[in-house]
């Protein structure tokens, strides 16, 4: 049996691991992160004051933050079943989503579930009683980002994420708690 | 599936029960039926570092919808396929898929494997 034997001569070619590069992208996150807190707390006067419904939202959009940042600090970054680490691209999606949400004064409940499928899209979870609500992101950047939602026999998909849709959704989550309390 | 795929509670993420869009699904959703002549078989499979395993009836499988065929293959003669779940990558199908995902997820359990008797 003979084994492989690089000649003395062969240069070798010192590329990072893929994880190096990984590194670079969590620290793109970190900054988007923080550019997105710095925003809330860094209007111009004439723009829309800090609330304290504003600093209530920003504390749960501190939550999603966190349980991302586990996902982006993942040392693999895929599996046998696919990829395991979402993309900045769709990181980038994700908390923009979510940042309308903190924009409106609106509270961003704590996730039930972050992670990713075996796609790598990013998936975070909520759910309120019977309701259910996730935010799915591909890992593609080509592909849009949707949330699928239950309740009981009834489901949907839902591809508007624009601002209103996007509290609306959200008031239908939390609308089921309150009723539940009254 | 993966181990992050299980909730602490055991309760199991819808993520496990979603078909890849790369095709490795496009038979079936790969599962093994238990067995207690295979349980070694099924033990080196699946216990494994960042994997876990979820137990779901067959019964309730087939009560939404779906069917369980066998599909031996040489390395697990216990081997079969969850089939009916729609394609996918057709994106009129995916609300539907979403759904499947859920409703297995529901009906799933972590499984533990018992251990290993010397």
């Amino acid at each position: 049996m003979s084994w492989p034997v690089r000649a003395p001569d062969t240069p070798v070619i010192d590329t990072p691991p893929a994880y190096v590069e990984d590194r670079k992208d969590a620290a793109l996150i970190a900054t988007l992160f923080d550019s997105y807190t710095l925003a809330i707390h860094e209007r111009p006067a004439n723009e829309t004051p800090i609330t304290e419904e504003t600093s209530a939202a920003l504390v749960g959009f501190n939550d999603v933050k966190r349980e991302i940042r586990l996902l982006l600090n993942l040392e693999e970054e895929g599996d046998d079943f696919g990829p395991v680490r979402p993309t900045v691209g769709s990181v980038e999606v994700a908390t923009k989503t979510l940042f309308h949400l903190v924009e409106a004064g609106f509270t961003v409940p704590p996730v039930k579930d972050a992670g990713t499928d075996h796609d790598g899209a990013l998936r975070l979870a909520w759910e309120s009683g019977p309701r259910f609500l996730e935010l799915v992101v591909p890992r593609e950047n080509h592909a849009a980002p949707y949330f699928y939602c239950s309740e009981g026999d009834q489901y949907n998909l839902q591809r508007d994420l624009t601002i209103g849709a996007v509290c609306d959704r959200f008031n239908w989550l939390s609308a089921w708690a309150s009723s539940a309390a009254h | 599936m993966r181990a992050s795929d299980a909730r602490k509670d055991g309760t199991v993420k819808k993520a496990a029960f979603l078909p890849s869009k790369n095709g490795k699904d496009r038979d079936g959703l790969s599962i093994s039926i238990a067995d207690p002549a295979f349980l070694e078989v099924h033990r080196a499979r699946f216990v494994q570092p960042g994997k876990a395993t979820a137990a779901i009836q067959v019964d309730s499988i087939q009560e939404i919808g779906l069917t369980v065929h066998t599909d031996p293959d040489p390395e697990d003669q216990r081997h079969a396929l969850i089939k009916g779940i729609p394609d996918i990558t057709v994106e009129a199908n995916l609300a539907q898929v979403e759904r499947i995902a859920e409703l297995l997820a529901k009906r799933a359990t972590l499984y533990t494997f018992p251990p290993r008797i010397i």
